[in-house]
């Protein structure tokens, strides 16, 4: 419990940065415009990708497919940075 | 949901609460008190406001002055409008070249740190509220203890979902009194909701968003956020210095060409709290005022000038700001509780007093749940639980209302009260903690009830007593706040010295198998209990 509780807290950061920075840049027309809202998710969405963690079936599971999801998401806003204007 | 998922959001429920319950119930005590932080600021400083006619005027003289002195403030210069409660003060803001922030009031001679400031009962209530009186990291600590209520709330919902429509309301008084807290836990979580998500988001972003900032802006955007930032949340387009020289106009007079700007562009009113000049001086200078509209989610407004011509450069008000401006200002709104009027105000206060019961009753509910029911005795987690339990929670509640009495005593006595609240507060709260670990809780619970009772009836009682010219004065003049104060204080005495009844009648009739029982512990009489048991 206390695996997933750090992969939740440690992996679950980055992933969340990257998801809602994704979110920002891939936005039709102006990032600039909804900066600010998407921004207001960072924590809720931290917390529920903090609380799905728990359902895994072990902590390696967990650690494994946040990991995964981190690569994921990195990669997509590698992507968006060199393709789109950004802010 | 299966059993063992259950079981597992429980444990998390159960350690997040630990952890951030304490300082949970400090924050909405002091929060749900400083919705009347005004309020409290007009009792607590009993002296007629200086809301003098000519201070704007003054302002004006006072800013051209800082910058003949302050080359660096020319930049950028801050400066407030008069407010209506006695401790605000019109005061200018600037940064110098080392980063350092200044301040001069209209009564100063010279600037000063804008760090280096007392503070008043209602500031420190404030401030007790957002950083628990822990300088400088404070803030940043309940930044984090909002994500961990954040987890706290998403996993409380959970395991209370299965249940949740079939105990929507249900409140089981009887035999059974865990049964009776956990309904009232649940039924305050549930029905106040909606309540505590606003805060557990809004807390962490007013807490943490520079934080977040820095975070986004090395991982995403490259060092390009923090300029963008300043675009989303100001009204001011580019400017550039043109040099020379040039006649600013008064702050008077651009708070009301921005108060126009406002209402042309829909806004139902805007009352101007703050200012700030940039290129102050010099040809090219602008201003952006800063100003309160009613009926909108997100009070605060903007509207950006030129400072030498007065011609309107970009309004950022409400109704016709973008989704930047408005998210800002709506997280600001939701927060303080600005969007409605006195009743909203209420609202937040009652809703406020009951997350603090939230998170006292989980605790509770924490010693109730391994409370051993065969034995005197209790273990060592739950004597430790219900001895922190009463002294940080009713102990913050006995040394808030023992500041309210030190800044009344205070003033009387001569002593400045801004030097007064923050030892007295402190150290009845470290008596407080000291008395409970000395008495055990059972017995330190009916103290400091009773204690906190009678100081509060003692606040506004004597306050009636001391400074009743200067309640007939303000009721006179059709103000209520310093009446309200007193009754509240002597309203809530009745609440705290109802729970002390309680309390004690809890202690000496009830279940001696407890942490809360105050009974000798007669053997027989344990062994009875546990047979009936």
């Amino acid at each position: 419990m206390l695996a997933k509780t750090f992969a939740g807290i440690l992996l679950g950061l980055p992933l969340t940065l990257a998801l809602i920075s994704v979110v920002i840049w891939i936005w039709p027309g102006s990032s600039e415009a909804v900066t600010l809202p998407v921004m207001m998710a960072f924590f809720p969405l931290w917390v529920g990708i903090m609380g799905a963690t728990y359902m895994f079936r072990s902590g390696p599971r967990a650690w494994a497919w946040l990991a995964v999801a981190n690569l994921g998401a990195f990669a997509a806003l590698w992507v968006a940075k060199h393709t789109l204007p950004g802010l | 949901m299966k059993a063992s998922t259950i079981r597992t959001f429980t444990t998390v429920h159960t350690w997040t609460g630990l952890l951030a319950g304490f300082a949970l119930f400090i924050a909405f005590y002091a929060g749900a008190l400083t919705m009347f932080h005004d309020e409290i600021d007009t009792w607590a400083v009993p002296r007629a406001e200086m809301a003098r006619a000519d201070a704007l005027d003054r302002a004006h003289v006072m800013l051209a002055d800082i910058v003949a002195r302050h080359p660096a403030a020319g930049e950028s210069i801050g400066v407030t409008y008069p407010a209506e409660h006695p401790s605000h003060e019109v005061a200018a803001y600037w940064m110098e070249k080392d980063g350092s922030w200044r301040t001069q009031s209209l009564d100063d001679t010279a600037a000063r740190d804008a760090e280096d400031h007392e503070h008043g009962l209602a500031d420190f209530i404030y401030e007790l509220h957002y950083d628990l009186g822990i300088p400088a990291i404070g803030i940043y600590l309940m930044g984090v203890v909002s994500i961990i209520y954040g987890l706290a709330l998403l996993t409380g919902v959970l395991i209370h979902l299965p249940n949740l429509v079939r105990e929507m309301f249900a409140l089981r008084p009887g035999h059974n009194l865990k049964r009776l807290w956990q309904d009232s836990h649940n039924v305050i979580g549930i029905l106040s909701l909606p309540f505590h998500i606003i805060f557990a988001v809004t807390g962490a972003l007013l807490c943490l968003t520079l934080v977040m900032l820095v975070a986004f802006n090395t991982v995403a955007f490259d060092g390009k956020l923090m300029g963008a930032f300043e675009r989303m949340t100001s009204a001011l387009p580019e400017t550039k210095d043109k040099g020379g020289s040039a006649v600013m106009l008064t702050p008077a007079e651009l708070g009301a060409r921005a108060r126009q700007a406002a209402i042309a562009a829909g806004a139902a009113d805007f009352e101007p709290d703050y200012m700030r000049y940039v290129h102050y001086g010099h040809q090219g200078a602008a201003a952006e005022v800063r100003g309160t509209s009613t009926k909108t989610l997100g009070e605060y407004g903007m509207v950006a000038l030129d400072a030498v011509d007065g011609h309107v450069m970009k309004v950022q008000v409400t109704g016709a700001r973008d989704a930047n401006h408005a998210t800002y200002s709506a997280i600001f709104g939701l927060h303080f509780g600005t969007f409605g009027s006195l009743s909203l105000r209420w609202l937040y206060f009652l809703l406020g007093l009951a997350g603090a019961f939230l998170f006292y009753s989980g605790n509770l509910l924490y010693i109730e749940t391994r409370r051993k029911r065969r034995q005197a005795d209790q273990p060592m987690k739950v004597r430790a639980m219900a001895t922190a339990t009463v002294g940080v929670c009713i102990g913050s509640c006995f040394a808030i209302s023992c500041t309210f009495l030190g800044n009344l005593l205070g003033g009387l006595s001569g002593i400045e009260a801004t030097s007064l609240v923050q030892p007295v507060c402190f150290a009845t709260f470290a008596l407080a903690i000291l008395w409970t670990f000395w008495r055990k809780p059972a017995k330190a619970a009916v103290d400091l009830l009773f204690a906190t009772a009678a100081v509060s009836v003692a606040v506004g009682v004597l306050d009636i007593a001391v400074h009743h010219d200067r309640l007939m004065r303000m009721l006179g003049e059709g103000r209520y706040e310093v009446l309200g104060l007193d009754l509240v204080a002597i309203a809530m005495g009745a609440g705290f010295a109802w729970l002390g009844v309680a309390t004690r009648r809890r202690a000496v009739e009830g279940d001696p198998c407890s942490v809360w029982s105050s009974r000798r512990r007669d053997p027989q009489d344990v062994a009875t209990k546990a047979r009936e048991a």
